[in-house]
């Protein structure tokens, strides 16, 4: 679907509580910290409430699931899912936690996830998780209130997922978290996970060169379409009308460029939503 | 104050475990590793067989030798004169293991082989 980027921008301005509404789940019990560590490329480490931290899930090939933001709170550990469905993974945390008496909840229906424009509400109200954006001028925000409001057009929150970073496409197993913008929390140290052997392999044999950037140009842009001649920036992921997700190649650096005469902006996604 | 309040939070998420009784096969060189083991061990200590999440294919073999666990769930195995327990959460994924035990300098220790795993990782730790 094309829509007009100008139009979704301004009523996304229009809509300061745009409520997310992928899945949040409440991991409770003793040990919830080594729970998700044991899964994830990166150690989660026991935080003060209200701190935040990030998890990736891979497949045993070291291919994306989820990466979700962990929020660290007295009732346990909070995750804002990417996805938009309960992943699987949650089921071997629930056996796991079942043990101990610990459980995985839907948070769901207590927690709101807004993309909120920047200085639009009080900050003491929720949690701010990150800026997103290519201006950066909306906020991703979470609270106890119901105060979001519901998007009638399903392609505005699309949009907003868009402009923070990872969607749907970017998950389910299609990408190495190093080609998504998430090599950062792509830690061996942390022991066996899974595709942990995927992961050391790359980084000891063959590391990964393309990476996940932004793209805004002033002409169409078509899923495959190649924007440069030498092909370092393959467009992979339109959204909308001059706006698109690409895979640029090693070499090519953030800034604009010029293709038949448009202007392109590239810029790197380095911690995606 | 948390952001999580006592109400409204939906039902914890159920784990759909098919609670099997759990047959194990343990070879005469892992019963005397067991036995060795063990051997500073009071009667009261038992080894507990869990599989736990992680490892490089999903789930992570785990063996503790701990005193005997209150809590109900667990099965009982004898071998020889001590006792192998299995959480009930674990008995479909550890029904059928063959514990062996291999005294080699690299690669040894015990070992398990699991009819009811797909893939296993290199180092036979981790199974899914």
């Amino acid at each position: 679907m094309q829509t007009d980027l100008a139009a979704v921008g301004s009523r996304l301005v229009d809509d300061m509580n745009l409520e997310d509404s992928r899945p949040t789940t409440l991991l409770e019990g003793d040990g919830v910290e080594e729970v998700v560590s044991s899964i994830s490329t990166v150690k989660i480490e026991s935080c003060p409430p209200g701190s935040i931290s990030r998890a990736v899930i891979c497949d045993p090939v070291g291919r994306t699931i989820d990466a979700p933001y962990v929020i660290h709170d007295e009732a346990g550990l909070i995750l804002l899912h990417l996805c938009s469905g309960k992943p699987d993974y949650l089921s071997s945390m629930a056996r796991n936690l079942s043990k101990k008496g610990g459980s995985v909840r839907d948070a769901s229906l207590v927690i709101s996830r807004f993309f909120q424009e920047e200085g639009g509400s009080d900050e003491s109200d929720g949690i701010f998780i990150r800026e997103i954006g290519i201006e950066s001028n909306f906020r991703i925000r979470i609270s106890s209130d119901k105060g979001g409001e519901k998007s009638s057009n399903p392609s505005l929150l699309h949009f907003a997922l868009a402009q923070g970073g990872l969607t749907e496409h970017h998950l389910g197993g299609r990408y190495l978290p190093h080609e998504i913008g998430l090599s950062d929390f792509v830690k061996l140290e942390n022991g066996c996970y899974p595709g942990q052997e995927i992961h050391a392999r790359l980084d000891s044999r063959n590391p990964v060169t393309k990476r996940l950037v932004r793209v805004r140009c002033e002409a169409a842009l078509e899923k495959g379409l190649l924007i440069t001649d030498d092909g370092k920036l393959k467009i992979f992921t339109p959204f909308v009308d001059f706006f698109a997700h690409a895979i640029a190649d090693e070499g090519l650096v953030d800034g604009e460029i010029n293709h038949m005469g448009k202007d392109v902006e590239i810029s790197t996604i380095h911690s995606a939503f | 104050m948390g952001l999580i309040g006592a109400s409204g939070l939906g039902l914890p998420m159920a784990v759909e475990v098919e609670v099997v009784k759990v047959k194990i096969d343990v070879t005469e060189s892992a019963k005397l590793a067991i036995e060795k083991s063990m051997s500073d061990d009071g009667e009261g200590s038992v080894l507990v067989i869990s599989a736990e999440s992680g490892g490089c294919s999903g789930y992570l073999y785990d063996m503790k030798i701990v005193d005997r666990p209150n809590e109900e769930g667990y099965q009982s195995i004898s071998v020889g004169g001590r006792t192998i327990m299995i959480h009930d959460r674990d008995s479909d994924l550890l029904n059928g293991i063959v514990l062996d035990f291999k005294d080699t300098l690299m690669g040894g220790g015990f070992q398990i082989t699991n009819p009811n795993a797909d893939r296993s990782c290199g180092c036979g730790q981790s199974f899914g």
